[in-house]
């Protein structure tokens, strides 16, 4: 009789399982069009293509077909959005830092939606990762727009959010004034790269 | 492209009407014969999938630098069949001709997401916080026109068996008999969003539908006999927009059969 009890609970968990449906693994590959009017970067889009761009200077920083393009962390009431890529031949990275907002599910990133966020402000930072040298940016100036989030439903199943908006911003980079300019990003946030811990 | 083939059928109908009118007061011992063509054939337009299709990675800038791991394509093909009369005069080698004509498109979106997943997505709604996509794996469209043909034939090269002619002619339609636009889901379960889904993408489309073609053919047989006529469509246009849901259809090709009656003979 235990036995059977067991079998059977091995045959529902099982099914369970089964049923459950993971997040399609197509939605988290990257879709890359080129900007007409920004060449190297990406064209802005609300698709959820996983793709970033910016001009460091005159030097394009995207993001790759192989690299997991983002990564949002979140603890102690700090959000950080990392954005990791390619310059040239250089890996870099780069996060930004923001006070205040602790969203607990990456559902509930859409408190951001239609937000901008002025990076000079207490509390804010920007972090830039060239190769391996990292620098906490001493801003001039700078704004990270997070024009839309969307949470995305697929065959009427809540599936992740996508995040979308644009970001630029003046520093000093080795005691030289450098801007980080026409930056755009499109985001598929999912289990796969939110942590809040 | 336009320019071009109107220019070429306005010079074209010039130069057969002036001759046209010269033969009536020729004398008349002129041939004319009147012919009942039944033609079919096959027609393959070309033009883009709609950029306002909601469709994620459709790429229709297809000269910017892109990459993606699926894609989408679009198939179109139609049928025509129908029947014409033809007043051809033998002395000039022209004919001029009209009829009805029945012309069935049918349209297909398909793609893939990745190398093993035979869909793509499909936006249907977007609004507030909310955006929500589809699993598609294709979408269809149907269309039937019947429309009035009106053609002018000339035939430069004629032997005793067969000859060769190019002709130049246009169509507008009288009724758009019927539009149908389908949806295959990947998933049975949103087929009760069916109806959701495809009020979110029709759109309303020109119910006037027109085209400029040209072509070139071989037509098979002896003066007073039934003839055979082959010919290919010249790249040919819509003169008409907007007549599709899915695509945006600009030109098209094809091949036409046809045969060819003599009904009455005049000397």
């Amino acid at each position: 009789m235990r036995i059977k009890k067991y079998i059977l609970l091995i045959i529902v968990s099982t099914t369970v399982l089964a049923c459950e449906k993971m997040e399609d693994i197509q939605l988290s590959e990257t879709i890359f069009i080129e900007d007409l009017y920004a060449p190297g970067l990406p064209v802005y889009s609300e698709w959820g293509y996983n793709t970033f761009g910016a001009y460091i200077d005159r030097k394009a920083f995207v993001s790759t077909n192989y690299d997991l393009p983002a990564k949002i962390i979140v603890n102690d009431d700090i959000l950080h959005l990392i954005l990791r890529g390619r310059m040239g031949i250089e890996d870099v990275d780069l996060k930004f830092s923001i006070k205040g907002y602790s969203p607990a599910t990456n559902f509930d990133l859409t408190e951001l939606d239609n937000t901008t966020i002025n990076l000079k402000e207490a509390g804010h930072s920007v972090t830039l990762k060239i190769g391996n040298e990292t620098n906490v940016m001493q801003l001039i100036e700078g704004e990270l727009i997070i024009k839309r989030v969307q949470r995305l439903y697929v065959d009427s199943e809540l599936s992740r959010t996508i995040m979308s908006g644009y970001f630029n911003f003046k520093t000093f980079f080795g005691n030289e004034p450098i801007a980080v300019s026409y930056g755009r990003f499109d985001l598929g946030i999912g289990y796969e790269n939110f942590y809040n811990y | 492209m336009k320019n071009y083939l109107l220019a070429f059928f306005c010079v074209f109908c010039t130069s057969a009407l002036d001759m046209h009118s010269q033969e009536l007061t020729e004398k008349p011992s002129a041939r004319q014969t009147v012919f009942l063509h039944l033609e079919s054939g096959f027609i393959y337009p070309g033009g883009n999938i709609r950029e306002s299709l909601a469709i994620r990675q459709n790429i229709s800038s297809w000269h910017v630098n892109q990459s993606a791991s699926g894609n989408i394509f679009a198939d179109s093909h139609g049928f025509s069949g129908g029947l014409r009369c033809e007043y051809f005069s033998s002395l000039l080698m022209t004919g001029i001709s009209t009829g009805v004509r029945f012309t069935r498109y049918n349209t297909a979106i398909t793609g893939y997401s990745s190398s093993i997943s035979d869909f793509f997505y499909l936006r249907y709604s977007m609004g507030g916080s909310d955006t929500k996509f589809a699993r598609v794996k294709s979408l269809t469209e149907t269309n039937y026109f019947i429309s009035i043909p009106v053609e002018f034939r000339f035939i430069p090269l004629q032997f005793e068996a067969f000859g060769l002619f190019i002709k130049a002619g246009t169509e507008f339609s009288i009724i758009n008999l019927h539009k149908a636009t389908d949806i295959e889901f990947q998933e049975s379960v949103m087929n009760i969003h069916r109806e959701d889904v495809l009020n979110a993408i029709m759109i309303v489309t020109n119910r006037y539908y027109s085209t400029l073609y040209g072509s070139i053919g071989l037509t098979i047989g002896r003066s007073g006999r039934p003839n055979y006529n082959i010919e290919a469509y010249l790249p040919s246009i819509l003169l008409t927009g907007n007549n599709f849901t899915l695509t945006e259809t600009d030109r098209f090709q094809g091949v036409m059969l046809s045969v060819q009656l003599p009904l009455t003979k005049k000397q």
